[in-house]
């Protein structure tokens, strides 16, 4: 236990990165007409909770790494009558997704310097979803899990209904109902779960405790519920419609906190909740699980090929990308589950670049269609340098992020259950498609000569406020891509924890 | 002190002049250009100090590596991606080669890029990049290493082919090659993820450890279908049929990239790859077939297209497919061989000197190519344009130039003394080897000769179109290149000429780098027969064939395209076209690859696009619009009429009591 | 000497409604009559609460076998008090235009008296006088804007349909006394009608000829009752009703009143008809998915906010009837917990729904109109106010931490609760289903109100609402917030107030 770690144990660092965003919320929403302040308040608070944020990270000890070992703790009583409590603690899953989530909540907060529509609404809304995100990712207790998910739906509803585009009403109504309906399934399943544990409390520990002796067919049915309840979230193929609509329509931030965080608390909650609750559930829906990640995978690629939306195009390749996420969980392997758990965080750190660099042109040219654009890398050499870095990173090549991702997936699934898989082949070729998007709209967009679709006088390179949070992430999309090893050292314990309660898996 | 253990430094040099360059490049002249001239001319230094060390060593390998993930373990076997460097006289070889052609290409390119601009930063930027690649890749540890320079390289050929982007079919060239390369790379992918499982590691020193020969036979499955993918991986890399036709499109960028990719990076790493997984590979014959064939039939393939083609560079370009066939073809005989002989000592010797061919073509051919794409490159820079009809004459302005090219096409011709002759008469000697154990490579051996005949044709048909003969508009203004283009030209001709004297070297010269399979199966130092080469391999009549063919394909090109008095109808311009149409349209390979890639894959994905459309998303929307149609229904039934109310709720009571009657059991 | 702690409320409210007129009348001032009422509001209210704090749970006193106070009776009573406590703040500006404000503050003391009756009575005779007590209060309520056409003709159909429900209650009220009669030796004491007597007399009634007769007085009772309740196909009345009434009155009906005939129908079927609980259980369920599916999906069609709000009324009964099936399961503990989600929602329900009518009547009165399209851009004009209304509305759609949440997921648990122990209740899980589809639904039409106050534009001159509904507005937003922040305590009161219910 290092001093830092006393230290911000003391000070209930997990408490005061909730509270501090949440203050910064208030304040933006009571600045009044001060534009500054509301300009102001939303970035200074976010910089604060990254701060404490990473401090947690360099804190974080590694000596009792692993399952249920976690840190920072905090627990009070809150509803006894129904055996609710404020439980907070991160382990090395959580605390990669609380410090991804403080990084992009700041950084898409500076992006949107340029909002001018009601901006102390929207700069609040962006610190009331981080509130929401953080609780998921910190929360031990089912219920207030449960309660946080909810809390998440709010803002990004507004966000999109508010500074969204043309058919925001449409997205924002789906995305709010269809989404809300998953956590429905989600809390029925919790109830259901609290009740057979004996219906004394909601802690999340203890009712996995209890798991281990249910049966066979309770475990498969709540699995399901559980599977639906997340998998809306992450999204997986067929229950991803509202995803390409709601990002079409959401502001550039709205698109990077919802791909960027909104979609890992879906698989965050499968691997924290849903596997090691019920592992003899995920070990006979293995198959499905398998079929669906290979299926999104497939899916998601393919019909981004087809986008002429250089944004919607984008929102599919999401799709593409969680489903890798889910099959290196559904290989219940350490290498399979550690290397999911990275790719959250590297499909994170991508798809803010990629989302920025469509909000960025559509910004500056006024147009995502790919067919109007071209030869936007004359004019803008610094825009084309981030979105080829995004690319690239996304398409997974070496030395960044997404390959120390994705190949080990890859690996943990060519070896399922300890057998050569022969069905590797298609997510391995998937590869070769995702990079068919990827070059094809780059050569499109960036390429070529100069377009003249549109009117490309005013065409100018990336302002200040959009350049630097593409740098900074792209400086951590190489850094971690060449230091992977950084992060692995954080998920690694648990992985294995997490696979060891599975009863199979290589 | 040791060279060696600062191996590690010499991929990371350039890197030093990238961020230089890419700092300060603006401030400084050419762009920075001297950062990077001064980074890789260093890690030519470092490289040089090391092959010397090691080829003065004891000759056992030098590696050292250190964790890069460390994935956790399963059953025991603790999975670890490692990062690191592995030197032997492999390694050793391809630094120099490697290192020295960079350099010199890289001190071209002030010369060649001067006009470029600002521009230039980006070029010197993405070539260090390059050049970072193919070191890494030929000094990397592991498979794992390896594949990530590999990739890096891809990247950067991506980048340089579509330099000049703005030009549609630069774009095009440089997506082409990127997907094309892709698909080898996922083998590659498939390999490495097959041979990490079978075997828990991918570092060469375990793998090619003797200890593991046992373990080949448990997981054999597994080592061949890795093998299988290696060689996948190689033919994307090196542009083998059939995933060949990326490389005459690159010939986009600018002639300094095309003699990078073609003379000391990219298409070699190929070739590098298979013949780095030799230990592996010699004991899966299936394997060495499919190389040996694939080489072979590349090498005619590729010969055929160059015979009528008008475009300098695209004549270069066919020509390193077929010489990379060549190399191929070595490797697959000699590991055929080595596969199959046993005990034998004999045909051991025999097979190595295959995989010794190989390496030795592979050295001679990165010189020669260099030369002949820098040549090219100095003729485009006085014409300004890359059609050999517009060219002609050339000889009396350009002398330096024309006397280089000259001596680029008689070394890739096959003529004594200059380096080519050597290596390929000794990749047919292997044919013929294989011919031994298996008469089937007859064929391949045919194949083979013809290539040297056509070989020596495309090249004397593209010296004499472009220097003799009347002289054309472009060459009247045309001048001689620079001395910073002209240097590195003559240092390049003098290399293609005595490289393939190399052969005859002091002992830990080319000999050494011969694999032998010990009883271990490590690589050992081969003994030096210093001449005994000659008699041992140049004296048989599969030389005077091969010289023969040589000669008698320079002859036809002096008459054809010379003295203009013997007319090839039959597949130039008008006469037979189906002839010229099928080289011309490079078999219709274009085609095939828009095919598979329009209305293939984008079919695909319109389809899907459309199911998701209508039908996934159009149950949601059903759903939405039945619930809220309903709700307009029921809104009627609320009539407002009190009576209506109060019949309601008489009717209701009494369904209800009539339901209760029939089934609550209310008797 | 008998013990008056019981009905002490019941009098104090009583008289100073009767006296509310004479108030007026030497008063001459609204607002006078107003604090009068709100006065007589909180002493009845210091007396329940003196009971509730000075006596351990499960204590109870009653008057004379008639009214009982206990944890369960007190909580409601506390209930319809500050109901009326917030109407009649609100009517202090919403009725001050009207003349004969006296006996406006009148009935609604008598209504909520009458509802407190119900609340603590112990036969089902007090309870059918409490609810007419109510019922007749409320329809001169309605009809108290002599001018407003809309008004009379909702009273007018509100009475017409009282009456005739009524009628039909009683009838089944008068076949369970007949069926008492028929069993004398289980009847103990002088009051057949008593719930432990009717409770007997059906136990015992069951298997012999009578039993028929007690299906056909159940039957009776639910449409009786159904109506105050309006539960489907009962409800008809509520919509056009809801909308013409004054909507302080609104308010109260759905706070009050509607609270009143659930209250009701549990003492009936819980204590009174338990014995055939697997012959109703069954029936009440399908009503209550009925009830909530109809008030949901109608509610989404409409383009008034009062029909709205009153269609969702009707869709939040369905919901508290969940409630009635589960609480009759064998298990003790999980009738329990699943009576005290039933409590638990009629109490957040009062305060959700009646803040959202008291806004709409607070915009009313500032010249907003009660359609929904009339919300536009309301964040602008009246931030405080719209930001209330989509806390409110929220709240009823169930999103979390508001008070409508814990409510509406401590109900529907009840059911899954039931289902997974309750071997022979497996089809209680569909209450649950059934129950958060429905607030799926839901979410569709509150999001919209929040959609026009929020996104769209609309005139942007500042509206400012009375400081008195202000005040009423900002007790149940306070009541909403806090429940929701810290449950604890309400849910542990309903679970007393259960336990006191079902006498653990």
């Amino acid at each position: 236990m290092s001093e830092l770690y006393d230290l911000l144990e003391s000070i209930n660092i997990l408490t005061l990165l909730l509270v501090v965003p949440l203050i910064g919320a208030l304040l933006t929403f009571l600045a009044g007409k001060n534009e500054k302040a509301a300009r102001w308040l939303p970035i200074v608070f976010s910089a604060v909770t990254l701060v404490l944020a990473s401090l947690m990270l360099l804190g974080f000890d590694f000596n009792n790494a692993g399952i249920n070992n976690y840190q920072y703790t905090e627990q009070y009583d809150w509803v006894s009558s129904l055996g609710i409590t404020y439980h907070l603690g991160v382990d090395g899953i959580s605390v990669p997704m609380v410090w991804l989530t403080t990084l992009l909540c700041f950084l898409a907060i500076l992006f949107s310097w340029d909002v001018k529509n009601r901006t102390k609404e929207y700069m609040g809304l962006m610190l009331v979803l981080e509130v929401g995100v953080l609780g998921v990712f910190m929360t031990l207790d089912f219920f207030l899990f449960y309660i946080f998910w909810e809390i998440v739906l709010i803002p990004m509803f507004f966000l999109i209904s508010i500074w969204g585009g043309p058919r925001r009403e449409y997205a924002a109504i789906k995305f709010f109902i269809y989404t809300h309906i998953a956590s429905l399934v989600l809390l029925l399943a919790i109830f259901a779960m609290y009740f057979v544990a004996g219906g004394t409390s909601f802690d999340m520990i203890y009712i996995q405790q209890q798991g281990l002796d249910w049966s066979i067919g309770f475990q498969v049915m709540m699995f399901l519920a559980l599977f639906f309840g997340f998998g809306v979230k992450m999204p997986i193929v067929p229950f991803h419609t509202w995803l390409p609509d709601a990002h079409v329509e959401a502001p550039t931030a709205g698109s990077v906190l919802l791909a960027g965080l909104l979609l890992k608390m879906g698989a965050y909650g499968l691997i924290r909740i849903a596997i090691p609750t019920l592992p003899e559930g995920a070990r006979e829906l293995q198959w499905l699980l398998i079929i669906v990640a290979i299926v999104s995978i497939l899916y998601g690629a393919l019909a981004s090929l087809a986008q002429k939306d250089l944004k919607k195009m984008v929102a599919f390749s999401s799709i593409s990308h969680m489903g890798i996420v889910l099959l290196g969980f559904s290989t219940f392997s350490a290498v399979g589950i550690a290397a999911g758990v990275f790719q959250m965080f590297a499909h994170g750190l991508i798809t803010a670049v990629l989302f920025m660099v469509c909000g960025a042109v559509q910004h500056i040219a006024g147009t995502r269609e790919i067919p109007k654009l071209g030869g936007l890398a004359l004019k803008m050499p610094r825009y084309a340098t981030f979105m080829m870095i995004g690319f690239m990173a996304s398409l997974g090549l070496p030395g960044l992020v997404g390959f120390a991702a994705e190949m080990p997936v890859f690996f943990s699934y060519g070896f399922l259950n300890g057998e050569w898989n022969w069905l590797v082949l298609i997510p391995i070729a998937t590869v070769v498609i995702t990079a068919a998007y990827y070059i094809w709209s780059m050569q499109r967009v960036l390429f070529g000569p100069l377009t003249d679709k549109i009117d490309t006088h005013h065409l100018h390179d990336v302002s200040w406020y959009e350049a630097a949070p593409l740098a900074v992430l792209c400086v951590f999309i190489i850094l971690f891509g060449l230091y992977p090893g950084l992060l692995y050292d954080y998920i690694r314990p648990v992985a294995e924890a997490l696979s060891a309660l599975v009863p199979m898996g290589v | 002190m040791t060279f060696v253990e600062y191996t590690w430094l010499i991929p990371l040099l350039p890197i030093i002049g990238l961020l230089l360059a890419a700092a300060f490049g603006r401030k400084t002249p050419e762009d920075g250009g001297y950062f990077v001239v001064a980074s890789v001319a260093a890690a030519c230094v470092l490289s040089l100090l090391v092959a010397y060390e090691f080829f003065t060593g004891d000759g056992t390998p030098i590696y050292a590596s250190q964790v890069w993930i460390d994935l956790g373990t399963i059953n025991g076997t603790q999975y670890q991606f490692e990062i690191g460097y592995y030197v032997d006289y492999l390694t050793a070889l391809l630094l120099i080669v490697v290192s020295i052609l960079c350099t010199l290409i890289v001190i071209y390119s002030l010369g060649y890029m001067h006009e470029e601009g600002e521009r230039k930063r980006r070029y010197y930027v993405e070539i260090a990049l390059f050049i970072t690649g193919m070191l890494g890749m030929v000094v990397a540890s592991n498979y794992l290493t390896a594949f990530i320079f590999w990739e890096i390289m891809g990247l950067c050929s991506y980048l340089l082919i579509g330099f000049w982007y703005y030009k549609p079919s630069a774009a095009r060239a440089a997506k082409k090659a990127f997907l094309t390369t892709r698909i080898g790379d996922i083998s590659f992918m498939l390999g490495i993820i097959a041979l990490f499982g079978a075997f828990g590691t991918l570092n060469y020193h375990q793998l090619f450890d003797p200890a593991f020969i046992d373990s080949f036979d448990v997981n054999y499955g597994l080592l061949l279908f890795a093998m299988l993918c290696f060689f996948g991986a190689a033919i994307g890399k090196s542009a083998q049929f059939p995933l060949h036709d990326w490389l005459p499109d690159a010939m986009e960028g600018p002639t300094t990239v095309s003699a990078l990719i073609h003379a000391a990076t990219m298409v070699k790493a190929g070739v590098y790859l298979v013949a780095r997984s030799y230990p592996l590979m010699v004991h899966t014959p299936e394997v060495m077939i499919v190389i040996a064939v694939v080489g072979g039939f590349t090498a005619f393939f590729a010969a055929t297209q160059a015979l009528n083609n008008f475009n300098i560079k695209r004549v270069l370009a066919y020509s390193t497919i077929s010489q990379l066939g060549f190399m191929f073809l070595a490797l697959g005989c000699g590991g055929y061989i080595i596969a199959t002989a046993g005990p034998d000592e004999h045909l051991l010797e025999v097979g190595n000197t295959g995989y010794m061919a190989a390496i030795f073509h592979l050295m001679n051919h990165a010189f020669f190519k260099a030369l002949l794409f820098l040549g090219a490159g100095a003729v485009i820079h006085a014409v300004h344009t890359e059609d050999m009809r517009k060219m002609g004459g050339l000889s009396k302005k350009l002398k330096i130039t024309s006397l280089v090219m000259l001596i680029g096409a008689l070394a890739i011709s096959g003529i004594p003394p200059f380096s080519g002759f050597w290596s390929k008469d000794l990749v047919l000697e292997s044919t013929i080897a294989a011919a031994g154990v298996n008469p089937w490579f007859w064929i391949l051996y045919i194949a083979g000769t013809v290539t040297a005949f056509l070989t020596a044709f495309y090249m004397f048909r593209l010296w004499f179109m472009t220097f003799k003969g009347e002289e054309s508009e472009a060459a009247h203004h045309a001048h001689e290149a620079p001395a910073v283009m002209w240097v590195p030209l003559a240092i390049l001709a003098i290399a293609a000429t005595i490289s393939g004297l190399f052969l005859l070297g002091p002992d830990g010269g080319l000999p050494a780098v011969i694999y032998t399979v010990s009883p271990e199966g490590m690589a050992i130092p081969g003994e030096t027969l210093g001449l005994g080469w000659i008699e041992k391999f140049f004296t048989g009549w599969p030389t005077y064939v091969s010289l023969a063919m040589a000669v008698f394909g320079i002859g036809v090109a002096y008459l054809a395209y010379h003295k203009k008095t013997l007319s090839l109808g039959f597949f130039v311009k008008g006469s037979n076209k189906k002839v010229y149409d099928v080289l011309q349209r490079r078999y219709y390979f274009p085609e095939f690859y828009d095919f598979v890639g329009e209305k293939g894959m984008y079919g695909l994905a319109r389809l899907i696009d459309w199911i998701d459309r209508k039908v996934v998303d159009g149950v949601v929307n059903a759903i939405a619009s039945i619930a809220v149609g309903t709700s307009g229904r029921f809104r009627k039934v609320q009539s407002g009429y009190t009576q209506t109310y109060a019949a309601v709720v008489v009717a209701a009571v009494s369904v209800i009591l009539v339901l209760l009657y029939l089934f609550a059991g209310v008797r | 000497m008998a013990d008056y702690t019981a009905i002490m409320p019941l009098i104090i409210l009583a008289i100073f409604g009767i006296l509310a007129p004479a108030v007026r009348v030497i008063g001459k001032s609204d607002k006078a009559t107003a604090i009068w009422a709100l006065v007589g509001v909180l002493i009845s209210a210091f007396f329940v609460a003196d009971f509730y704090l000075s006596n351990p749970a499960g204590s109870s006193v009653n008057f004379e076998g008639v009214i009982e106070l206990n944890y369960f009776s007190a909580l409601f009573m506390l209930l319809f008090l500050s109901v009326a406590a917030y109407v009649i703040i609100a009517s202090l500006r919403y009725v001050d235009k009207e003349k004969h404000t006296g006996e406006y503050y009148a009935l609604i003391l008598l209504a909520t008296t009458g509802m407190m009756v119900v609340a603590g009575a112990l036969d089902l005779i007090t309870v059918f006088v409490g609810i007419e007590l109510t019922s007749l209060s409320s329809y001169a309520l309605v009809a108290f804007r002599k001018t407003s056409k809309r008004g009379s003709e909702a009273a007018t159909k509100y009475f017409i349909i009282g009456a005739l429900s009524s009628a039909i209650g009683l009838f089944g009220i008068s076949l369970l006394y007949g069926v008492t009669s028929q069993f004398p030796e289980v009847i103990v004491g002088s009051n057949p009608m008593t719930f432990e007597n009717i409770a007997a007399a059906v136990s015992a009634a069951m298997g012999t000829p009578a039993q028929p007769l007690v299906f056909l007085a159940a039957v009776m009772i639910i449409a009786g009752f159904g109506f105050k309740i309006a539960l489907v196909p009962f409800h008809m009345w509520a919509p056009d009703v809801y909308e013409g009434a004054p909507t302080t009155i609104t308010a109260m009906l759905a706070a009050g009143s509607k609270k009143m005939g659930i209250i009701a129908l549990f003492k009936v079927f819980l204590i009174g008809l338990i014995a055939m609980k697997t012959d109703w259980q069954l029936l009440i369920g399908v009503i209550a998915i009925l009830t909530m599916t109809v008030g949901n999906v109608i509610a989404v069609s409409q383009t008034s906010l009062k029909r709205m709000l009153a269609y969702s009324s009707i869709a939040q009964a369905g919901y508290i009837l969940i409630a009635l099936p589960v609480a009759a399961v064998n298990d003790p503990s999980i009738a329990a917990y699943g009576l005290a989600g039933g409590f638990f929602h009629m109490i957040t329900h009062a305060f959700m729904k009646g803040g959202a009518f008291l806004i709409v009547a607070a915009l009313s009165t500032v010249a907003v109109g009660e359609n929904v399209a009339d919300y536009k851009g309301l964040a602008k004009r009246a931030p405080w106010i719209a930001f209330a209304m989509m806390i409110l509305l929220f709240s009823l759609a169930g999103i979390p931490p508001l008070a409508g949440f814990w409510s509406k997921y401590v109900l529907f648990s009840g059911a899954i609760n039931a289902w997974q122990f309750d071997g022979q209740n497996n089809w209680m899980m569909w209450l649950a289903i059934a129950g958060i589809l429905n607030s799926a639904l839901s979410l569709y039409y509150y999001a919209r109100v929040v959609k026009y106050m929020y996104v769209d534009k609309g005139p942007t001159d500042k509206v400012r609402v009375p400081t008195a509904m202000a005040i009423s507005i900002a007790i149940c937003f306070v009541m909403v917030i806090g429940i929701g922040l810290y449950p604890q305590p309400f849910i542990q009161a309903c679970t007393d107030a259960a336990h006191a219910f079902l006498g653990l």
